[in-house]
């Protein structure tokens, strides 16, 4: 299984050429909308780094009067005085630089879990399950997290890289040009081996978010079998599979750091030095070994300003390289939101104004092909036929034939690749959003339960439903046989997937939620398959009892349960295969 | 605090590593302060040399060993900056490793109740969401506060050896406030910390959930009030979020003036001392400059004190999942496994909870080794249960369950796994191929096998269509598959695992009747001389058995 698992995902890996730039400009993009905050975070920032140049001058004029000129301590009182101010000043201009640049952070968090949420809607359950769960849900929930240093950390620190050192250059070049030109000449090099160094890194950290989306899959993936693994007598040769695996992503992550790590190596060796010669070139210029340009005019005050200076010249710079891969996680999340943005829902949204009547309708197929992938194999090919109104229709085939697809279109979650499906003669496309749906019960083969109370779950797609309609629905699905017998009766909680309840118990409070909504057009995907006799005797009961009053098309393997059906179409096998995901 | 104890015993077996990487963050902020000491002493030192031999006094400098030491500080900072930076993470790349290890096998015990728990949203939560925030305990909380207390203590010493009362005076300052702030937000960390937590989980549940049933939500129109509902857990989070931003800004603030206000101190004395004559300049230069260096380590002490709220809860909450009160106990001392396989029950009794009907009342049954059984019955008649007392997934309330004449309950899990291949109604399927995915039941069997396997169960046409054939990759959780070719691949992996009692919970239900047919004809040949308990609806649609029974308002009667 390991071997698998390896080679998957390092095709995937490798088919995936990184769209840095393209990804760099929808990260700006999205923070166009707190450019403000932003603003204010640099601009703190900015006079916080002034203040601490004020600071080292304030420092060294002291040292400098009270060795050299040897001024007694009180004749500067002014001078500690002023110090003392600053101090609460520059943290104050710190906390506000975080305090903006975190809500700016939040504001792009807020506004694209807004919009990627509502895609997901309108992804419906093909595209959700096209693009697969786990990773829709990680984009959602995790990917966008990730952003989160980028906006809050990094681009805000980024003009303050070059804006502090450059306003600290132009004091220390009034002060003495030849030790201005020995940072100038450390400080460029900087961010260029920077960028030598990053540019690798960007690539690996993408590989390394990907590696961790694949090892936290495989974790999902053992432990919701972890019975059958047990059961099996795998359970001790999994926790061996799952050490190899961290150790495989440790070293994977080994790799790309020992890169990462470079570029602040580089950064650190290069401001370790620099001050290193500053503090030298100063020395010997004071002893007066040095001849050259101005190193005679060096005082203590103007050696030690420089001195106190040199760090602040790199500490920006070395504050981005620790928030470098903040942006290495933004480009590699980045690419996984706009992978889920840019999927097109496999149901365009309805823009029309058309509606559906409340009377049983009746439906019409033309040509319709169906296929998942584009220009992959279709699932069904040109399949034409009606459906009168209020007549019972039986979809019938092979499992894998396409009935389950073949209803997906019939209640719009699936656009048909060609051809056209009309209700009451107008075309799905035509229809007002939500006409559809407003009219037409859905009944699955795995009744999903939302997490709540059984009736809750009734009153889903009715919620402002008076108490007696929903206790008929209840009645009728048969849901109230078994709720009277429960404590807590309809308000019994059930857990996901209807954990609590019977298959069968779980299905009739969906046929009760379907009943509920009172639908002219009722659409059933086999019903009854794993139903035990008393449910499949209700449900089958309930929708004889519509049979003539309502539209039903079923899918099913036993279209002798419905021998009042008026029509049978049967689906001929097409090609079974799997499908692609990713 | 005990939740932590575990923790912390994990961390302690990666101690060479940890240790390592303390003793490099200890070099890195002794260079630091040496660097910046020693230059400014050496500055102050040729500036004051310099003007007396400007007024033409002799002054000897030694030039060459103080730069010697400025440009080792130099270069020791950046080597042990990146040394330390790539041991620590070694380290805590290990100990996540072995984080999710530990979390995985105290799983392993657990009964099947608590793990039919994990199959849903939770379970991701649980792990990413509690376990990767462990391995901060180290790297952000104990890491640096021993790291910032030693370099603390020998900075002190180092001031001290000069100027005692100013060493003192500044430890106060540094100490109390690192103290504070560090307890402070240690403490009012908790409550939001918490609501991180637990909107994240929250959140977390309700995405993963709504995902499965976007369907119903789509066709009932209520995709937008759940949106709604995800949008108001992230609220939530966010709230929490600034909210411990707000108090690590305020402490930050404080930590970042504390350190100012010991430079400030450090000069202020420092000039008293310079006039009375116990220190000389450049020792003055050399005071100020460490203590500005010697502050910025107690800079990351509050923030990483506040994620040791975050990662006591987390902790806290994966005991608690991990030891829940087991209501099927491991017998202390298991006995040796059965020879053969007669089952047993006498005198069962069982009901899912104490308010619900008894599902068995009183049931006696015997089942010869090697005897077929069909076992029919309304949904939620207790069929189902009556397969988890043979697994002993649970205990019966009343009665007694033998196999090969030993009480169930003297018989450890893997004993009882080793006896019997059991299809659940739900089956789990994994990432891999089609024939690793058998192979999970029986690591040696052939290819041949698999495909003689296969057809039995209609699946070689499906194996025959696919380029890769038995090496083709099946999905998450085997999603490629329709639900009808999932079901068979697992009764499939039940049939291959050689266990002489076979349990088959409704094997061929949502499956046309064509391939039904073809499947109930072909699985003799896989069960021959093992036994065979299956559950169905219909006892038209069976494999041909030797005894059917019918289960009923909690009574077994033979049909």
């Amino acid at each position: 299984m390991d071997q698998s698992t390896r080679t998957e995902a390092d095709t995937v890996l490798e088919d995936n050429p990184p769209d840095a730039r393209g990804a760099r400009r929808w990260l700006a993009e999205q923070s166009r909308p707190v450019r403000l905050l932003m603003l204010a975070a640099t601009g703190s920032g900015l006079l916080a780094g002034w203040i601490t140049i004020a600071q080292a001058g304030l420092i060294a004029a002291i040292v400098h009067a009270l060795v050299v000129q040897g001024t007694d301590r009180n004749a500067l009182m002014v001078w500690f005085v002023l110090w003392l101010l600053t101090i609460p000043l520059r943290s104050l201009l710190m906390a506000l630089r975080e305090h903006a640049s975190l809500h700016a952070a939040l504001g792009v968090r807020r506004r694209l879990r807004q919009r990627l949420s509502r895609h997901i809607m309108d992804l419906g359950p093909i595209g959700v399950r096209q693009l697969g769960q786990g990773r829709v849900s990680s984009v959602l929930l995790d990917q966008v997290n990730a952003l989160e240093g980028y906006y809050a950390r990094f681009l805000p620190q980024l003009p303050l890289s070059l804006l502090v050192p450059l306003s600290v250059l132009v004091v220390v070049f009034l002060l003495d040009w030849l030790a201005a030109l020995l940072l100038l000449f450390a400080a460029p090099l900087i961010p260029l081996f920077m960028a030598l160094v990053g540019m690798g890194a960007a690539t690996v950290h993408r590989r390394q978010f990907q590696a961790l989306e694949r090892l936290s899959s495989y974790f999902l993936d053992r432990l919701q079998g972890l019975e059958t693994l047990r059961h099996l007598g795998r359970g001790g040769a999994t926790v061996v599979a799952l050490q190899d695996n961290a150790d495989k992503y440790r070293r994977r992550t080994m790799s790309v750091l020992r890169v990462a790590f470079l570029s602040s190596a580089v950064l650190e060796f290069f401001s370790s030095v620099a001050i290193a010669m500053t503090a030298i070139y100063i020395g010997l210029g004071l002893l007066g070994y040095l001849t050259l340009g101005p190193a005679e005019q060096l005082t203590l005050f103007s050696g030690l300003f420089i001195l106190l200076l040199a760090p602040e010249v790199f500490s920006p710079l070395r504050d981005l390289a620790t928030h470098y891969h903040d942006r290495a996680a933004a480009l590699g999340a980045a690419t996984g939101i706009r992978e889920l943005l840019d999927a097109s829902s496999p149901a365009r949204p309805r823009s029309g104004q058309k509606t559906v009547s409340t009377i049983a309708p009746f439906l019409e197929l033309d040509g319709v092909t169906v296929s998942y992938d584009q220009g992959g194999a279709a699932v069904l090919r040109e399949l034409s036929f009606e459906v009168p109104a209020a007549s019972t229709t039986l979809l019938t085939g092979p499992s894998g034939s396409g009935k389950t697809s073949l209803l997906m279109v019939l209640l719009g979650l699936l656009d048909p690749h060609e051809g056209q499906v009309r209700i009451n003669g107008i075309a799905v496309p035509e229809l007002a959003p939500g006409a559809l749906e407003a009219r037409v019960g859905w009944l699955g083969q795995n009744p999903r339960l939302l997490p709540g109370t059984i009736r809750e779950n009734i009153l889903l797609g009715r919620p402002d439903a008076p108490r007696a309609a929903l206790e008929s629905a209840a009645r009728e699905a048969g849901v109230l046989r078994f709720t009277d017998r429960l404590p807590d009766g309809l308000d019994t909680r059930v857990g996901e997937r209807g954990s609590g309840i019977s298959g069968g118990e779980a299905q009739r409070v969906a046929l009760a939620r379907a009943l509920l909504r009172d639908p002219p057009l009722l659409v059933l995907d086999e019903p009854t398959a794993s139903l035990d006799p008393e449910s499949r005797g209700i449900v089958l009961d309930v929708l004889q009892r519509m049979h003539g009053q309502r539209t039903q098309v079923i899918a099913t393997h036993q279209p002798a349960q419905f021998p009042w059906a008026d029509r049978r179409v049967e689906l001929a096998a097409a090609e079974v295969g799997t499908q692609h995901h990713g | 605090m005990d939740d932590l104890i575990e923790i912390l015993r994990l961390h302690l077996k990666r101690w060479p590593w940890l240790l390592a990487g303390m003793l490099l963050m200890l070099a890195t902020v002794a260079a630091n302060v040496g660097l910046l000491a020693l230059s400014g002493w050496f500055i102050t030192a040729t500036g004051l040399a310099g003007l007396a031999l400007a007024a033409g006094g002799v002054m000897t400098l030694e030039i060459y060993r103080p730069g010697a030491g400025i440009r080792f500080f130099a270069v020791g900072r950046a080597v042990s900056r990146y040394g330390e930076r790539l041991v620590n993470h070694e380290a805590v790349l290990r100990l996540l490793a072995d984080l999710r290890v530990w979390f995985f096998r105290s799983l392993l015990p657990l009964d099947s109740d608590r793990l039919a728990q994990l199959r849903d949203g939770e379970l991701l939560n649980r792990l990413t969401g509690d376990v990767d925030p462990l391995d901060h305990l180290y790297l952000r909380v104990a890491g640096p506060t021993l790291v910032a207390v030693v370099a603390l203590l020998l900075g002190i010493g180092f001031l001290a050896l000069w100027a005692p009362g100013m060493a003192m005076v500044i430890a106060l300052i540094l100490g109390i406030t690192t103290l504070l702030c560090t307890v402070m937000t240690g403490l009012a960390g908790m409550a939001p910390a918490r609501g991180l937590a637990e909107s994240e989980s929250r959140m977390r549940e309700q995405v993963v959930g709504d995902l499965h049933t976007l369907a119903e939500l789509r066709l009932y129109g209520a995709t937008g009030e759940r949106r709604e509902n995800w949008l108001g857990s992230d609220e939530a989070h966010m709230a929490a979020r600034l909210q411990l931003a707000r108090q690590s800004a305020i402490s930050q603030f404080t930590m970042q003036a504390a350190g100012q206000m010991a430079v400030w101190v450090a000069a202020f004395i420092g000039a008293g001392l310079l006039a009375v004559g116990t220190i000389n300049g450049p020792v003055l230069a050399l005071l100020l400059l460490a203590t500005l260096a010697l502050s910025e380590v107690l800079a990351p002490l509050p923030g990483g004190w506040q994620s040791l709220a975050r990662i006591r809860w987390s902790a806290a909450r994966l005991r608690q999942f991990a030891t829940p009160q087991s209501r099927v106990p491991e017998p202390q001392s298991p006995a040796p496994v059965p020879t053969e396989t007669r089952i047993e029950l006498e005198g069962v009794s069982f009901r899912h909870s104490p308010w619900q009907h008894w599902c068995l009342h009183h049931v006696d049954l015997d089942v010869s080794a090697g005897e077929r059984i069909a076992l029919l019955g309304p949904s939620g008649a207790g069929k189902s249960a009556l397969l988890a007392l043979l697994l002993r997934q649970r205990d019966p309330e009343y009665g007694r369950i033998r196999i090969g004449g030993t009480d169930l309950r003297h018989l450890d899990r893997s004993t009882i796994d080793s006896l019997t291949s059991y299809l659940p109604q739900r089956t789990a399927l994994f990432s891999g191929t089609l024939a690793e995915n058998l192979r999970l039941a029986s690591p040696d069997a052939s290819d041949e096998t698999l495909h003689e396997l296969l057809a039995a169960v209609k699946l070689e046409h499906l194996v025959d269509t696919l380029p890769e054939g038995l090496d083709s990759w099946i999905g998450e959780h085997g999603s490629a598959l329709s639900g009808g070719q999932a079901r068979r691949l697992a009764l499939a992996r039940t049939l291959l695992k050689a266990a002489p009692q076979v349990l088959l919970d409704e094997p061929t239900e949502g499956l046309d009747r064509s391939t039904e047919k073809h499947i109930l004809d072909r699985v003799d040949r896989w069960l021959t001389g093992r036994g065979l308990i299956i559950v169905a609806h219909d006892r038209h649609r069976l494999p041909p058995v030797d005894r059917v029974l019918r289960l009923e308002d909690g009574r077994l009667r033979r049909i």
